[in-house]
């Protein structure tokens, strides 16, 4: 895997599969760590969906505490990667002169908020720790996770766009 | 595609706002007298981000302390610096068993509520210290002059024990995960043989409501034991309910057993009620459904009765956590006798079947109350009486040992089973307080009453 590294083209595009994260933009030249604790909300919150709709359609408890866990790894892995990206951001302030980064920051701000409520709310016993709300919730936490990587990604030019894939074709 | 992003994060901040709207309690104008009696106000379930949570700090009794009772009775420490004490029994030739019990501190970390849950209680140990207990102490007065100056260990090595109950020289000990049988020669201080299993217990692998109450029939052919449920409101699933939440029936010969009756979510302090000879229990109902929600009650138990739990409570009121419903069951979930307000978290139960305190109290029923967490207002916390005419709760509720909460609100004990010894005083095992304490009337202000 060549994504966490710390300069030259493969980080141009490492960019973009990281851009997901909290502080896009600024991941280019990013920390390893943010690299990796920004994937965590990505992948757990998304996880989290599916486990919710699993015990809609199950009822059996179980997945409720798939999720629970999806969405306390998620979190961490969020609130890491927040602070890795609040550093970077603080080194390297040009970056905040980028408009382009702000909508991709208020996202990932967003998305940790609602999955912190989220949390909360599946912190409750049964049923309505997933229905209705903490089923909302993760659909919203969702759409904002796919928003964020968009308006990051959105913002790049035409032949950054491919995610490199791990393993995969470059 | 900025505007875009600006509307998504309204939707997203509106729908914050709707969960904080929500989440927000005004706690609480609500009078709790409204939930004390055969017909207890419900308001509508609530569910919160933080369920209202609010524990008493543990300080313990100062030198020369001790609770409170009303004119014309007195109390004293029977017994200092125990480990733990969470249920008395009186044996036939006047001496107290003491049962100290520690929690088995099974319930596995599913998820991480349970870690937060577990932070939360250590703050106030009512799972009792993680060494010593899990033993029967035995208390005498020698003397018969009221103190009791003898003390002993009676039984050693027991596992999370609750209930006791002596039938011939048969002396029965509820283990959180089984009923074991002891021979007991009367006046025996101490019982060293290892006891025999008449029937194993729902206990591990999670074992969530540990405490086994037991009370045996009156003609002494049967056991009643009982049995919490695995979880709040089947959060565990509900296989882990298997022959919980109910009361058990044990063939005092065979071992063998039968649902006596089901639906009860903890049942506690198991008693026979002196004139209509029915079977009587208290019952911690449901948490997280607001600080008033779901009122702890006391009750007759009928024969194959279904008390709700956990489809319904008081009768058809839903509970909306549980999936898949049972509208079967919650069609003849019978609704409680007595209502005794919520989170009180009842333990003990007794009925004044002796002499030994004033009259008025004679026929009624002494409640241990232990205590809430669940509110922001502190509810419980100490000795309660429903008065009983003819076999039924005849009126309100009284105060009759509190003071087990300091003036700030910090708890100096807390009380749980109760039973009376042979002269009738009423004995409380207080489980923070390491303490026994022993109420009887006073006879200089015997005038007062």
């Amino acid at each position: 895997m060549d994504v966490p590294h710390s300069s030259g083209a493969t980080l141009q595009r490492g960019e973009m599969m990281t851009s997901d994260a909290a502080v896009p933009g600024t991941i280019s030249r990013g920390h390893p760590i943010l690299l990796i604790s920004a994937s965590f909300p990505v992948a757990c919150f998304i996880g989290a969906l599916c486990t919710d709709i699993a015990y809609v359609v199950t009822a059996n408890v179980i997945w409720v505490d798939f999720s629970d866990w999806l969405l306390a790894v998620g979190m961490v892995g969020g609130v890491v990667a927040a602070i890795a990206g609040l550093v970077s951001l603080v080194r390297r302030r040009r970056d905040l002169a980028r408009r382009s980064v702000w909508p991709a920051v208020l996202g990932s701000v967003l998305v940790l908020a609602i999955g912190f409520l989220n949390n909360l709310v599946h912190s409750r016993d049964g049923w309505t720790s997933v229905m209705p709300l903490g089923l909302a919730l993760s659909v919203i936490t969702v759409l904002v996770v796919l928003m964020t990587v968009w308006l990051a990604v959105g913002t790049r030019r035409p032949r950054d766009r491919a995610i490199p894939y791990p393993g995969g074709r470059r | 595609m900025e505007r875009r992003s600006k509307l998504k994060s309204r939707l997203a901040l509106g729908a914050v706002m709707a969960v904080a709207l929500t989440g927000a309690s005004p706690d609480d104008d609500f009078d709790i007298q409204t939930q004390i009696g055969a017909n207890p106000v419900l308001p509508e379930p609530r569910q919160y981000l933080f369920p209202p949570m609010h524990l008493a700090q543990i300080v313990g009794w100062k030198s020369g302390e001790t609770p409170t009772v009303p004119a014309g009775m007195k109390v004293t420490a029977m017994a200092t610096a125990l480990e733990h004490p969470r249920s008395v029994y009186t044996l036939p030739n006047g001496d107290v068993l003491v049962v100290e019990s520690r929690s088995p501190d099974l319930d596995p970390i599913s998820r991480p509520k349970t870690i937060v849950m577990r932070w939360v209680e250590s703050l106030v140990t009512s799972a009792g210290t993680s060494t010593g207990s899990n033993r029967i102490t035995l208390l005498r007065d020698t003397h018969g002059n009221g103190t009791f100056d003898l003390r002993t260990v009676f039984i050693d090595h027991l596992y999370s024990p609750f209930g006791v109950a002596l039938v011939g020289e048969d002396l029965y000990v509820a283990n959180t995960d089984a009923i074991l049988r002891f021979h007991y020669a009367p006046g025996a201080t101490s019982i060293t043989e290892p006891g025999t299993v008449l029937t194993p217990l729902p206990g591990g692998p999670i074992d969530h409501h540990w405490t086994k109450s037991l009370v045996a029939s009156e003609d002494g052919t049967k056991l009643y034991a009982g049995v919490g449920s695995n979880s709040n409101i089947t959060e565990n699933g509900i296989g882990a309910e298997y022959e919980r939440a109910c009361i058990w029936e044990i063939d005092r010969a065979t071992g063998a057993h039968r649902i006596f009756a089901d639906g009860l979510r903890n049942p506690n302090g198991l008693s026979w009620e002196p004139q209509s000879h029915a079977l009587w229990t208290v019952v911690n109902e449901r948490d997280e459904l607001g600080p008033n929600l779901v009122p702890d009650y006391l009750t007759s138990v009928k024969d194959g009765g279904f008390y709700g739990w956990p489809y319904s409570y008081y009768g058809q009121h839903l509970d909306p956590r549980v999936r898949p419903q049972r509208p079967d069951l919650v069609a003849k979930a019978i609704v409680p006798d007595y209502a005794l307000s919520s989170h009180v978290a009842p333990l003990g139960l007794v009925f004044d079947t002796g002499t030994g305190l004033p009259a008025k109290y004679r026929g009624g029923a002494f409640v241990g109350e232990h205590g809430s967490w669940n509110r922001q207002i502190l509810n419980g916390y100490k000795v309660v009486f429903v008065p009983f005419a003819s076999g039924r709760p005849n009126g309100m509720a009284e105060d009759v040992v509190t003071g087990f909460l300091d003036n700030s609100g910090h708890a100096r004990g807390r009380p749980v089973a109760v039973a009376l010894d042979k002269p009738g005083a009423l004995l409380i095992a207080d489980d923070v307080g390491n303490t026994v304490w022993r109420v009887t009337a006073d006879p200089e202000k015997q005038t007062a009453r």
